[in-house]
């Protein structure tokens, strides 16, 4: 009875605490980068979270943009290794302030999202986002 | 009777008077495109040649697209002027995309030359190059043999 008495009262502290860290855990989110192309095969836009692609257990996802007072650019690699013929990388260059400056946003655990003109390789777009969802690099 | 005429003579002269002062205030608008017009056929009749006045034409647009005029109508000092460029950084960051397209690959050191050199170029030759590595980078023409920062 005693036993009984004990496993209970260990079974409801290990209920508690289970109870407490899903209330405290907070929504989580994952977004790999992904590379879409036009008809023609042409990588036309990139998204993913730059801590998400710095986590993956692939070695060859990254996101992110950088750039000088005068232009900056973007670039992104999905989780598939380089192959001929294979488009699974995605890049944009633009000298437009108002992109620029969300480039200048972009942190280390950013969701980034870029759109290209196919022809001129120009950012059309270029969204940053931070939320909690999304979760912190790993050391 | 004598008087009366001299007075009306004397309103009729003073009329006339404003009337010519009038018009002669008006006169410099009224005469604006003729007196633009007249460098030329006065540059014409000094024997300036079709060719000077050519690039008389030239450095104006030039000096026109150069900056905004100011409210004053006078134009902004030459630093508003955009920057030269640089040929030779320009020269070789078009030979290592060439080679980057005919090689199908992007190395790490043509990343490092143009990243040096890439600010130092004009908005038209940055654009020159850009618009054509980007374009085969995205078509899959050129693969990056690294991973890191494009330039």
């Amino acid at each position: 009875m005693k036993r009984i008495k004990l496993f209970s009262a260990l079974f409801n502290a290990l209920a508690v605490m289970l109870v407490s860290a899903g209330v405290y855990a907070g929504a989580r989110s994952s977004v790999e980068v992904t590379v879409a192309l036009d008809g023609d095969g042409v990588a036309i836009s990139a998204q993913g979270n730059e801590a998400d692609a710095y986590n993956s257990l692939d070695a060859n996802q990254y996101i992110g943009c950088g750039g000088t007072a005068v232009f900056g650019w973007c670039q992104a690699h999905d989780a598939t290794a380089d192959a001929d013929g294979l488009v699974n990388a995605a890049f944009c260059s633009t000298d437009k302030p108002e992109l620029i400056a969300h480039i200048r946003s972009v942190a280390a655990d950013s969701f980034v999202r870029f759109t290209i003109d196919a022809l001129t390789g120009e950012c059309v777009t270029i969204s940053v986002s931070h939320n909690s969802f999304y979760r912190p690099k790993a050391p | 009777m004598r008087t009366v005429l001299l007075c009306v003579a004397l309103v009729g002269l003073a009329g006339a008077g404003g009337y010519l002062l009038a018009s002669g205030r008006a006169r410099p608008d009224a005469a604006a495109p003729a007196a633009a017009a007249a460098p030329a056929t006065g540059g014409a009749a000094r024997g300036v040649s079709e060719a000077e006045l050519r690039r008389v034409v030239r450095d104006e647009l030039a000096a026109g697209r150069s900056g905004p005029a100011s409210a004053g109508g006078a134009r902004e000092p030459a630093a508003a002027a955009p920057p030269p460029g640089n040929a030779a950084a320009f020269d070789d960051g078009m030979r290592r995309v060439s080679r980057a397209i005919a090689q199908r690959t992007w190395t790490r050191d043509d990343a490092a030359a143009l990243g040096r050199t890439i600010e130092t170029m004009s908005p038209d030759q940055r654009a020159a190059i850009l618009h054509s590595l980007i374009p085969a980078l995205n078509r899959g023409e050129i693969k990056l043999a690294y991973r890191g920062e494009l330039f």
